[in-house]
């Protein structure tokens, strides 16, 4: 076969470029963290600047750590190692040129947009239209860099590593694209096309996604190449691979809806999140056991390289996070973890220990190949490695003893069945010591990053003057292949009488079939894609299609133009980074909050505003709940209001003026998707809001409030915390004047009366 | 493979290399661990009994949980109530007496009305609450009433469903406790001028502090619903 030998090389060059920015980026993104870890500590902190603000600053963090520190660590890595599993060189210089310098724009661009507030709001999909656009097309470029190497390889077989390589650029491609479904407004802001309850559904089917395929399946890929080349032993199984692989691509999908447990989203599709998230965890764990038990017979290998440390020790936390994932998708164990640190604690053990980990044990293994000389220390390697191990223990112990406490403290009643901690700031102050301890190991942890940034530089100096650049030999592809013969069936070959069925089990239970799949790699993308439409169309059409998930509440009406303009400033802040708007049906949180959140009252939020984390109250039933003036104050300055309140002061919504002209266009926008706005509010939007913020800021002066605030952002934003959660209380209005719909007498619900107007009859689903 | 101390003992049992290479890196075809599978399908078989078992079966759903407790807790609560007894001006003001009730509600006022009332109860955003002037009547049982009920439209909560209904008498004696103190920097008088009895002393304050017209009604920025929240009289004995 091998009559003909091609010469070919490997583009280092490009690696190298990627894994400087992968620490670079990794630098500033830990720095962020270590600044919003100190805002919430001590809330001096935020120094009543808007742009470092714990709102707008954690989207930065998590952003920058996520597609800037990882997402270049992917790239890093797949350009690595596909060229040589493929024994071919990278697609196109060109490509990779435009690859590698778009996406480093698209970081700037979002280090600069982040602060400034220009956000969508949708967790670690904050970035405005412009960027998603930008974002699509370099990922395309990536996705035609590697196809179009597999498509010139040598190597007839596609390695597992690369089957991980084309599932993270399939789903990602397909995350992406639907979550980002938007309306631009303007240049700076955006309108979802979804709303209320099927933004959060698709938001999290994005988010636990983007986990899914961005740090989960390109880092297995990354481990099925790095870790048996450092240990230099065989994979323990490939039977194990394949079925981990499928497994995991096509039931990872299903599970998004646990990040909504208890909240407006139809019951049945928690219960399918759950359900999903516990098939999983074994799943998850194949790729743990293939990457631990690889180093059978090399344990004492692990004691002297700081690459297979760093190794062990990522992969033993991809285990520990993914048997936590599948727990706190449990119901009843997230009654207790969901709004507290826990959450926080699960993905700093996911992101610090595995991504983190996995990362720098591929630098390291990488720099003496790329720079062509010997590692600069590895004993500051070793250092490295440990005062990073202390860095995310000093961590995670601090936040799940903090997630742990909160959550207890919320869920309290006393003897007399009262909220024990009825002062939401109670919860909180308890909570400031440990946040100090996860500052100091997230120092510890950035101190790691900073040696083997020394590492790096005192490396890459001692560089030949020119790299080498091996020439190797391997024959084309030929253009037909010989498959290989059917092995044994013992089944067959037993000459037992059974059923065609179990001969088809049979085949199905040896590999042979996926081996062939293996060299078809057109076949194998449109099996992982069909894998992962599927599961999502299975959800995402009954969320769409069923009108009982979301019954009409005949009260709930758009915001006016003035509430929709301090909708945005609340966007914009990033206030849902530290308040949920969703209360639960937990007599804990309807004590404390108020009545629970109903899924009609969302049906003009866009984007929705649920949140994930409770570093304040929840504030759906804010609407009422204080007096103009208290807002005046609190947002001024909350340790005003609430002695050893966290929260940053927002001092510039007294001074900034609000656009008022710019109102129309939000409301507009708004229009265009849906929201039935009057001709009145279409064309005077400006001056609806003028005179409703006139009479606001009358009040608040007459309350004894500064005067002369109608104008600012403060007053919007008042408007819009007056309204909040406050229309189920609303007494039904008159029937509308202009049209008349017909009516039905329909089911009621308390105050929720399902709108039977044109609908199919209902379908009640479970 | 470089590894020779190791290597003899291993591949001798189970591990099967397997014919392809790839940049040097070999599999195994080792068979899955027991366990893993177990769990793996175990897992798979569980979701159709939980489904079954929650969504068309016994078991009880987030929401009618919910319903189940608030059942529970509220029938407790008119328990509670009855035991109590009937409540009086004269039974409110009995529980004076009590050192310690009026230390814990000391407390509760510190933690949780300060931050409106003022920490000396001189008032702030709320009003006042140690002059003799009343927006909602000076009767203990009609500041019992404005504590558990609240003034919703003006910002006051209704505290009902935060304090147990003994401590939410205690605090309307606590408040009584308080009138004629002399704190530092009042807010200026809201409300009726009564007597300690009750009686009008003074019908009206200063313009812009008494009851809320239209214009000082705090908007809650959805005007046309038009409703004036209307106060109710209190004086009447």
């Amino acid at each position: 076969m091998n009559e003909r030998l091609e010469q070919f090389s490997y583009d280092d060059a490009i690696v190298r470029k990627f894994v400087f920015v992968t620490w670079l980026w990794g630098l500033v993104g830990m720095l962020v963290g270590i600044i919003i870890a100190l805002e919430l500590a001590a809330p001096y902190f935020n120094f009543e600047l808007p742009w470092i603000t714990f709102g707008r600053l954690r989207p930065l963090h998590t952003n920058a750590v996520i597609f800037a520190f990882v997402g270049n660590a992917i790239f890093a890595g797949t350009y690595y190692s596909i060229q040589r599993l493929l024994k071919t060189t990278l697609f196109n210089k060109t490509l990779s040129a435009i690859h590698f310098w778009g996406w480093q724009l698209i970081i700037v661009l979002a280090a600069i947009s982040l602060p400034m507030g220009i956000t969508q709001s949708k967790e670690y999909a904050e970035l405005e239209w412009p960027i998603d656009y930008l974002i699509a097309v370099i990922w395309v470029v990536f996705a035609v860099n590697v196809f179009g190497t597999i498509a010139k390889r040598r190597e007839r077989h596609l390695y597992v590593a690369i089957w991980f390589y084309i599932a993270t650029i399939i789903t990602i491609t397909i995350l992406h694209i639907f979550n980002n479904l938007a309306l631009p407004s303007t240049l700076f802001k955006s309108y979802p096309v979804y709303a209320g309850v099927q933004d959060a559904f698709m938001q999290w089917w994005y988010g636990h996604n983007a986990v899914g395929f961005l740090l989960t399946t390109p880092y297995l890929g990354l481990m099925y190449y790095f870790m048996p080349k450092a240990a230099n032993r065989p994979v323990f199984s490939y039977k194990l691979s394949i079925l981990h692989f499928w497994s995991l691509v096509f039931i990872y999908i299903w599970a998004g809806p646990h990040h909504l447990h208890y909240t407006a989203l139809p019951e049945w599709a928690s219960t399918v999140g759950m359900l999903f998230s516990l098939m999983l965890w074994m799943p998850s764990w194949g790729g743990m056991l293939n990457g631990l038990l690889t180093l059978r017979g090399v344990w004492h290998k692990v004691a002297v390289d700081p690459v297979l440390k760093f190794f062990v020790v990522a992969v033993t936390f991809y285990g520990m996070a993914t048997f936590e994932g599948p727990l706190l998708s449990i119901k009843a164990v997230n009654y207790l973890s969901h709004y507290t640190d826990w959450t926080i604690a699960h993905v700093h053990a996911g992101a610090l220990g595995w991504n983190g980990f996995l990362t720098f044990g591929m630098i390291y293994w990488l720099l003496p190949r790329l720079f062509q000389t010997d590692l600069w220390s590895k004993k500051l390697a070793e250092a490295h490695f440990w005062i990073g191990t202390i860095g995310i223990l000093l961590y995670i112990v601090s936040i799940y003893a903090a997630g742990l406490t909160q959550g207890l403290m919320w869920l309290a009643f006393d003897d007399a069945g009262y909220l024990k901690y009825s002062d939401f700031v109670e919860t909180t102050l308890r909570l400031i010591p440990m946040y100090w301890v996860r500052v100091i190991g997230g120092l510890a942890y950035f101190a790691g990053v900073l040696m083997m940034g020394l590492n790096m530089l005192m490396t890459w100096k001692s560089r030949p003057a020119t790299y080498e650049i091996p020439v190797y030999e391997a024959p084309p592809l030929a253009k037909t292949y010989a498959h290989p013969p059917k092995t044994h069936s013992p089944l067959a070959a037993s000459g037992a009488k059974v059923a065609d069925t179990a001969l088809r089990l049979e085949h199905f239970a040896r590999t042979e079939w996926h081996r062939a799949w293996e060299r078809r790699p057109i076949k194998f993308t449109i099996m992982v894609t069909i894998a992962v439409i599927v599961a999502s169309l299975f959800e995402v059409i009954p969320t769409f299609l069923i009108k009982s998930n979301v019954p009409t509440i005949a009260t709930v009406t758009p915001y006016t133009p003035l509430e929709l303009a301090g909708r945005d400033i609340y966007v914009g802040e990033g206030c849902y980074n530290c308040h949920s708007q969703m209360v639960r049906p937990i007599r804990a949180e309807t004590e404390r909050y108020g009545e629970y959140s109903k899924p009609g009252e969302f049906i003009y939020d866009r984007p929705f505003q649920w949140g994930s984390r409770r570093i304040g109250p929840d504030l759906h039933r804010i609407g009422g709940k204080y007096p103009d003036l208290w807002h005046l104050r609190h947002m001024d300055d909350p340790r005003s209001i609430t002695v050893g309140s966290i929260m940053p002061a927002y001092p510039w919504l007294l001074t900034e003026d609000l656009n008022f002209e710019g109102v129309q266009t939000a409301v507009k926008s708004n229009a265009m998707l849906g929201v039935p706005y009057t001709e009145d509010e279409l064309a005077n939007a400006p001056a609806l809001a003028q005179e409703q913020a006139r009479v606001i800021a009358e009040g608040l002066a007459q309350q004894g409030g500064k005067a002369g605030l109608e104008g600012k952002k403060i007053i919007a934003l008042i408007a819009y915390l007056q309204r909040m959660g406050t229309d189920i209380s609303k007494t039904p209005p008159a029937p509308p004047q202009a049209e008349i719909t017909l009516q039905e007498p329909a089911e009621t619900d308390e105050s929720i009366s399902l709108d039977a107007g044109s609908t199919p009859p209902v379908e009640e689903v479970s | 493979m470089t590894d020779h101390q190791n290597e003899p003992a291993i591949e001798t049992t189970e591990d099967q290399l397997l014919d392809h290479e790839y940049d040097g890196i070999q599999e195994y075809d080792n068979p899955l661990p027991l366990w893993w599978k177990a769990i793996f399908w175990g897992s798979i078989f569980f979701a159709p009994l939980y489904i079954v078992f929650f969504h068309f079966g016994p078991g009880v759903l987030p929401n009618d949980r919910y319903d189940d407790v608030m059942t529970a807790f509220y029938d407790k609560q008119a328990e509670e109530l009855l035991a109590l007894g009937e409540i009086t001006d004269t039974s409110l003001d009995g529980l004076k007496m009590s050192d310690s009730m009026m230390s814990t509600s000391k407390k509760i006022y510190s933690a949780r009305c300060a931050t409106c009332h003022g920490v000396f109860a001189e008032g702030g955003i709320g009003p006042n609450l140690c002059d003799d002037s009343w927006l909602h009547g000076n009767r203990l049982t009609e500041i019992y009433k404005t504590i558990v009920d609240g003034v919703p439209e003006k910002g006051m909560l209704a505290w009902k469903k935060q304090l147990p209904p003994g401590q939410l008498m205690a605090m309307a004696a606590y408040v009584g406790t308080l009138q004629g103190s002399n704190p530092p920097n009042p807010k200026p008088p809201q409300g009726k001028q009564l007597d300690p009895a009750g009686m009008v002393v003074v019908e009206e304050n200063e313009p812009g502090d008494g009851e809320p017209t239209e214009s000082s009604t705090l908007s809650t920025g959805k005007d046309e619903t038009g409703q004036i929240p209307v106060m109710p009289e209190t004086n009447k004995p």
